[in-house]
Formats: structure tokens, sequence, C-alpha cells
């Protein structure tokens, strides 16, 4: 037998066999990074039929990986917190660890932790913002996340997300943020005058030190345009927006740590906001 | 020479690259639900595990074995007239004491003894007998008949099954006061009805092992039967404030017990506490991708799935708790079965399971410690509990509206609607010894708290336990049962 | 001797007379007060009651039993307070001296439950045992009772003639 020709034959066999193994390899990992083309126009006039109008390339054909990111809330070490909110010489007025509940004072104001969340008060008095001298909505987000620095908030984690002024004074909500993508649930209410923060309540939390959970492929957003078109009933609704973002559920607020999970965001052109679970598919109410 | 060379490695490379290229498409998560774990989990399932059982056939009868080890005796007492050798669950002897009283009964129900005569007696007659030579075994808890038979001697059903509904305890006698015969002795706590078998059965070695065990046992010269005492009978000349079941075992001296202390999971090493919290989220069917975590104000782990929620508290208590209204977690592997059989099969199984991923042998120190009969008020409910032993000294666990076992299910036709389990371990510290108060000054505190004027209190059971309270410190405390509730009594 | 110095030695004796008398007097008191506490060592063989219904014996349930076992249970009820007292006859001495059981006496105050429980040994032949039931020193009930006990041969004796009875 010649099996030098032998050889020969088997090597060119298993370079073929090779090759096309490749290309099947290929082809799989990209179709499983990608939503099909048919199902993203399937979709599209699905929700046409019950009244949303959407873009076909407003939706992404890529399909997305997230994980849950585990936070901490600001206020797990009450004393430690106080001490960064209202200065070193902070006394503890209140100290109830069986009802968490906490109040302390400083010269600079007093702060309450209850399992509802925190409230913050300065003590200086209030000193509104001339009419006429008010600072534009840019200049004011960046003076009030100068001063919550200040107060011990890390500005690079904070999102101003509303904002409107009122006698002089700006109403801000603020929510975290982690790897630039807005956290959802957590929020806290800022009011300010000219000279800095005058009141902050509502709950706190930072990413925690192993932030960043397992990272998996979430639900396909057609999958949950779907679901939002079978929940829909009522008048014609535009999309103007599909994100991502990060969710922590309000059951949880008053906890010492949370998950934050992925989410779908979509926006419609009325204003309306529609949060998803993207694990699963579920609405957020 | 290169040449050939060059073309031999070649070959080898593109058959290489072939079979990477192969198995990275099969194992490729895009291409198999799973990945991975998919195939090997069926391969184990369906390949291995069957080729396993046919080996080693007690591994596939899991039940049976998990059955056995969690069902036992609270105590067998070997009387030889006025001389009485107590062996504990847990104790040196009590072992011996039970697999010689156990393979009597399994051969009697499972008809491998001749018997002779079968009739039934009086409790007195019944009761009498502890005072000649005789084994009295004390389970401490109703037992469906069909479990302990299947326990003795692994059928559900025999030809005592007419007869027997629910066992408690038995005797065996080696003499009776007039003939040498050995006779064994159940009551039937269902009819009350005591049956007396006597058996063909080798006395001299059943006589022989008797004194050995009576020669084993620590001293015990201070234990009477209620009965013995009078204790059981209502007095014609006044009214009794307390009555004691005529089998209750008086300790009439004070004891002492040794000090014993509990250590966590986290004590053994953090990451056991993070993987095992793993493993046993996937036991109770939560989907680790798709539930909510979050930690609370006390510091309690909390999972949160659409129908459950498993909690994790700082002292060690594991929770689940299935959404009111909600289905709860099928254990009976689509198996079904609403008889306290069935339930206690799929509350074994599942026990077990847990267990399993603990270390230091947890499994063993535990015992099944509730009634095991069919619940005639609601077919197919029942609440199953275990007993941690230190010693056979069961741990109870103080809460704010009582004192639980160690651990408690709650099962309604195959379904998982509540679990509680201590993930503690408890040994003995080397401290010096606990003073426990006498029994009757234990029966004094009862009769303060609860007599009522003209209703005497009936004590089925009295016993000693250790009661570990919120700050994890354990004591130990007289627990007596009184109309089938049980009442710890502090000093 | 002068009389001066007999005087003094007169004041002396008096005054030492006067302080023996208290210090008497004051020992009795004490030992008055401890004997509420506890029943007396000793009681004579023709002890009875002086008042009914502060003991009743409940086990041996006969107040004359026999048996070949060598520890005897015995049990009894009273009112609550009653200090019960377990005695065994000494023929030597010829009175009822109290049980001792491991350096402990067979004795107690009878709680809430209104129950009394002990055990004692018993020596081969007659045992005589007497239990006291006192509300004070004065006011007790005593119950005499004895117990045979028949050695293990004679038994088997018993049970032998028995067995051939049956047989025939």
């Amino acid at each position: 037998m010649n099996w030098g020709r032998a050889k020969t034959i088997l090597i060119v066999m298993f370079l073929v066999t090779d090759v096309f193994l490749l290309f099947v390899l290929m082809q799989t990992k990209f179709s499983a990074s990608k939503i099909p083309e048919k199902t993203i126009r399937e979709t599209v006039q699905f929700l046409g039929k019950k009244q949303i109008q959407v873009q076909p390339d407003q939706i992404s054909k890529k399909r997305i990986k997230s994980e849950n990111i585990f936070m901490v809330n600001f206020f797990k070490e009450p004393e430690s917190a106080a001490k960064k909110i209202l200065g070193e010489d902070v006394i503890t007025v209140l100290q109830n660890p069986a009802d968490y509940e906490y109040q302390f004072e400083s010269p600079r104001g007093k702060l309450h932790l209850h399992d509802q969340g925190f409230s913050y008060v300065s003590s200086k008095e209030a000193v509104p913002y001339n009419i006429d001298s008010l600072p534009g909505a840019e200049a004011a987000t960046s003076f009030i996340t100068d001063a919550l620095q200040g107060l011990g908030f890390d500005k690079a984690t904070v999102s101003i997300v509303n904002l409107y002024e009122q006698d002089g004074f700006y109403h801000l909500t603020a929510v975290p943020v982690c790897g630039g993508v807005n956290i959802y649930g957590i929020n806290m209410h800022i009011v300010a005058d000219s000279e800095g923060i005058v009141t902050l309540e509502g709950h706190w939390f930072i990413a925690g030190e192993e932030a960043k959970g397992e990272e998996e492929t979430l639900l396909d957003i057609t999958t949950v345009l779907t679901e939002l078109a079978l929940k829909h009933t009522g008048e014609p609704m535009v999309i103007s927006e599909i994100g991502t973002a990060y969710y922590a559920s309000d059951d949880f607020l008053g906890s010492l740590e949370i998950t934050a999970v992925p989410i779908y965001v979509i926006k419609d052109e009325a204003g309306g906001v529609h949060l998803f679970d993207a694990r699963v598919g579920s609405a957020i109410e | 020479m290169v040449k050939k060379v060059l073309k031999n490695l070649t070959l080898v490379c593109s058959v290489l690259l072939t079979v990477v290229l192969v198995c990275q498409i099969w194992f490729s998560s895009s291409f198999l639900p799973g990945g991975y774990d998919f195939l090997i989990s069926g391969f184990k399932r369906h390949v291995i595990d069957p080729i396993v059982s046919l080996f080693n056939p007690g591994v596939a009868n899991d039940f049976s074995q998990n059955f056995k080890t969690l069902y036992r005796p609270e105590k067998i007492v070997v009387n030889v007239f006025s001389q009485r050798g107590v062996f504990a669950d847990g104790q040196e002897g009590f072992q011996e004491a039970y697999n010689t009283s156990n393979d009597i009964m399994g051969k009697l129900l499972s008809g491998e003894l001749t018997v002779k005569s079968r009739e039934t007696v009086d409790m007195d007659t019944y009761a009498s007998l502890l005072k000649g030579k005789s084994l009295y075994v004390d389970y401490g808890k109703n037992c469906d008949y069909s479990l302990f038979s299947f326990n003795a001697c692994g059928q559900a059903q025999t030809g005592f099954s007419e007869e027997l509904s629910v066992v408690r305890d038995y005797v065996i006698s080696l003499h009776d006061t007039i003939m040498n015969d050995v006779s064994i002795y159940v009551k039937d706590q269902k009819s009350g009805n005591v049956y007396r078998y006597i058996v063909e059965l080798d006395k001299n070695s059943l006589d022989g092992k008797i004194t050995e065990l009576i020669n084993l046992s620590p001293e015990n010269s201070f234990l009477s039967y209620a009965f013995e005492l009078n204790f059981h009978k209502e007095k014609a000349d006044t009214v009794s404030k307390i009555l004691f079941e005529p089998m209750v075992l008086m300790e009439l001296n004070s004891t002492k017990l040794p000090a014993v202390s509990g250590r966590k999971l986290e004590d053994f090493d953090d990451n056991i506490d993070d993987e095992m919290m793993n493993t046993i989220l996937r036991d109770f069917s939560i989907n680790t991708r798709t539930m909510w975590r979050y930690t609370d104000l006390t510091d309690a782990r909390v999972f949160v799935e659409n129908d459950a929620t498993l909690t994790l508290y700082p002292n060690g208590l594991l929770e689940y708790v299935a959404e009111d209204g909600g289905p709860g977690l099928d254990i009976s592997k689509g198996e079904g079965g609403d008889d306290i059989y069935d339930a206690m099969n799929h509350a074994v199984d599942f026990v077990t399971t847990i267990c399993g991923h603990l270390p230091e042998n947890y499994f063993s120190h535990l015992r099944l410690q509730t009634d095991m009969v069919e619940n005639t008020d609601s077919q197919g409910v029942y609440r199953i509990c275990f007993d941690y032993l230190v010693d056979g000294v069961p741990v109870r666990h103080k809460t704010g509206d009582g004192y639980a076992h160690t651990i408690e299910i709650e099962i309604d036709n195959g379904r998982l609607k509540s679990y509680r389990q201590y993930l503690k371990f408890y040994e003995k510290s080397g401290e010096p010894e606990i003073s426990c108060m006498a029994m009757m000054n234990a029966a004094d505190l009862l009769v303060d708290a609860l007599y009522k004027e003209g209703e005497p209190l009936w004590i089925q059971r009295i016993h000693l336990c250790y009661v570990e309270n919120e700050a994890g410190t354990l004591v130990p405390q007289w627990n007596a049962t009184i109309n089938n509730q049980e009442h710890i009594i502090q000093e | 001797m002068s009389e001066d110095s007999l005087g003094g030695a007169m004041m002396v004796k008096k005054r030492i007379l006067r302080i023996g008398v208290l210090l008497l007097s004051l020992i009795l008191l004490m030992s008055l007060y401890t004997s509420v506490f506890a029943s007396p060592e000793v009681l004579p063989e023709t002890v009875t009651s002086t008042a009914e219904g502060y003991v009743t014996l409940l086990a041996p349930e006969q107040l004359t039993s026999s048996t070949t076992n060598k520890s005897l249970p015995i049990a009894a009820s009273a009112p609550e307070g009653t200090v019960v007292t377990v005695y065994r006859y000494s023929y030597t001495a010829g009175n009822y001296q109290k049980v001792v059981v491991g350096e402990v006496p067979l004795e107690s105050v009878v709680g809430s439950t209104t129950l009394f429980a002990g055990r004692t040994d018993l020596t081969p032949g007659l045992n005589k045992f007497l239990i006291r039931g006192a509300k004070d020193d004065e006011t007790y009930t005593v119950i005499p009772f004895e117990v045979n006990v028949l050695n293990e041969g004679f038994m088997d004796r018993i049970k032998g003639v028995i067995n051939i009875i049956l047989a025939k």
C-alpha cells in the first residue's frame, strides 16, 4: 500500500473537514450573538397590529450580555456614614439597632436613619436663589453634585435624572450609577439653595466590593417588546428609545445589601417609561 | 525524510484540529441547552446510576436506609426485676440494645418467628412486665404501623396490619410470673389494645443478652416507672393535681448534663458557606439567574423567586416559605401521594439531600421527632420535625413565640410549603457539667403554671433537652408533653 | 477569805450564771428554730400520728407486702409544704432512723404536685419502714409499712411446683 499517497489524501480530507467545521463554528457563534432579521421584522409587524410603532433600526440586533450588580446600603455602618455626612464632630442622639433607627447631629446638620430610608437637614439657614440669578440646569447640577461630594457621596456614582426649580430652590432626583448605567429603583430627593444642599431624603446604595456578578446573555429584546404589546391596551404608542439599565426593587430598599438586576428601558414619545426584567421578561410595575 | 516527518505532523495536527472543532461545536452553550451540564448529568442519571445500583442495591433504596437512621427509639430500658438499665439514644450500649430488640420485632412482623399464641391483655399487665425481666423499647412518638413495620422488617404491610395501626412502644418479656416463654407485647395507640404474642425464640441467648446489657448500663438506681409509684392513678380520697402516663420513667434525683455549645457553618470556613448556599438554592429550585437577592437589616440573606422566599438568618436558621396560595416546591418527584408513608418518604429524601451538603456527618445526629400518623383533619397535610441530638439529648431553639425543632417541614400533598432548619452543629464544650433541677421540682412548676381546679395535668412524656436561647447559649431544661402539647419548663 | 472578796466572787458567779442561762436559752431557741425545717433523725418505735391527712402512702400499695427485688420505690401524696420523711426500723437500736441514700436523706418538702417519691435499698428479710408527713414539729401523720424480701430461690421453688401442676 502506498502510505504516502494515503496520507496525502487523508490530510486533504481532514483539512477540508476542518475548514467546514470552522465555518460551522463561526456561523453558530455569529448567529448566537445576533437576533435574526426575520424575528425583528415579525416583531415590528406584531407591535404594529397592537398600535405600537417602532422602527427596526431602533431594535438592537446584538444579543446583550449583562450581570447583576451587588449594592451595599450607604448607611450599612451608621456611625461611619454619619461622619461622612456630618463631619468628625458628630454626636449620636439616638441609637436603636434592634429597630434600625439612628439620629445624629453636628454643627453641619441632622441625620435620621430608619428602615424606610434616611433624611438629612442642613443646620444653616436656607438662602434661596434670586429669580434673576438662577443658574442653568447644567450649572445647577454641577454645583449640587459637588456639594454632594462634600457630603461624602462620590459624584462619579451619582446621576441627576430630574430637576426643577420652585421658589428659588432646586429640587432634584438622584439615582446611583454603575459603569455609566443608571440604577432605577434607588433614589434620593435633593433640595438645594444658592449655598448648597438644604435637605436630602430617600435611599442610597453604592456598588459593593465584588460589585458585578457573572455575565449572562439577556432575554432577546424582541421577546420583551412582544410582552409589552400583549400588555398594552389603549392609545397608540410610539417608541422613542430602547435601552438597558439596572433596577433594584423598592420592596428591598430597607436592606443592608441588595442586588440590582439588568432591565430593558423602553421610552415612548408621550413620556412613558416601561421597565422590563431582562432576565425573565416580566414587566416591572 | 524531513518531508515524511512534516507530512505525519500535518496529518496528526489536522486530526487533532478536527477533534477540537467538533468538541467546540458539540459543547458550545449555543448548541446545547446548559452546555456540558446537560450531557454530563444525563449520562450520570441514565448510565452511571443504574450500573452502580446493580452492584449496590442499598444505594438505590435510599429511603429505607435513611429512614432507619432517622427513626429510632428515644430510649430502651432493660429491666431485671428492680434493676434498671436505661439506654438513651446516643449513649453507649444503645445501639446494641436497639439491634437486639429491633431484630426480634422485625422477625415477628415478617413472620419469621412462629407465633404460638396471640391475645389481648390489659394495661396493668403490660406495665407489670417492667417489673420482671424485659426490654422496654420506647420511641416516644406515635408511628403509623406501615412505617413502623417498614423500619423493622422492610415491609409496610404484614400479617399484623389488621390489628396494629399506631405504635409507640413495645415490650419483649422473657418471663411472666408463671411460665417461661418469650412474649412480645405491642400496644396499639389507636385502639388502646395491648397485644401479646408468645413466640418461639432462643430464650437463653436473649437472657444472656439482657444480663450483658444490664451490666453495661450506667448506674441508674433511682429510676422508677410512674405506675410503680402509682402516679398514674387518681387517688380515691383526694383530688390529684398531676398524673403521669404509666410508663414514664421518673428520675427522682437531680441530674447533671454535659455543657454543650453550638457552631455555625461559617465557623468552619467562609467559603463553605457561599458554595453551600448555591447548592442549597438549587435544591430548593431557586434559579440563581432570575432570583432577587438582598441582605435585610437583621443581616439575614434573603433570596426571592416568584413563588417562594429562602432566608438564611445570622443565627444559622435556614427558612424556606412558599408564597401564600402558591403551589410550593414539588418534592415528590412527580410520584404524588397523600398518605403518611409517601409524605415521610418525600420528607426524608429532601432532608437527606440538604444535610448531604453539610460537613461533619450532621445527618447522623438527627432523629425524627413528631408523631407519624395520618392526618384525619386534613388529608395529605403533614408537619414533620427532626431534632438534633447530643448524646441522646435533643436540642431545641427558643423563638419569639415558642420552641422550635432543628428541622421543621410542612408538606401538602407532596409539595413543600415551608422548611426550617438550624444549620448548626452542637457538641460537648468540655466545660463543667450543668446541674438540672429534679424532675419533681419541674413537675411542681408545671402545676403552678398550668393546673386548673379539678382537672389534673396528664403528663404523657417528660424528658430533658437543651434549649438554645437567642444569644446562642444552651441550657438544659425539662420538656413535658401534656395533651400532645410540649411545655418547656423554665426555672 | 474576807467578806469583800467573798461578795466579789459571788457577783462573778452570778454574772457567769446569767450569761450561761442566756447562752443556753439562745441555743435552745436556735435549735427550736432549726427544728422547724428538719425532721427528727430518729423516731421511737411507738411513735403515732398527732394529726391525720398529712401523708397518704401510694407505693407500696399494701402496708405489708413481699418482694424479691433489691430496692423499693416509695411514693406518697401530702399537702403542699409538708415535710415528708422516710424512716427505716433499726432492730439493734430499737427505733426508726431516717433513711439516707447516697449521703442524702430520703426527705423533701412536697411542692405543688402534692407528690413525694423516692427509692431505697432493701435487705433480706423483713424491712420495716415508716413514712412521716409533718406540717410542723407538733403536727404530723405517720404510716408504718413493711416489706418482706424473699430470696429468689424460694420463688423458683414456687414456680417449679406450679409448672409440675400445670404439666399434669
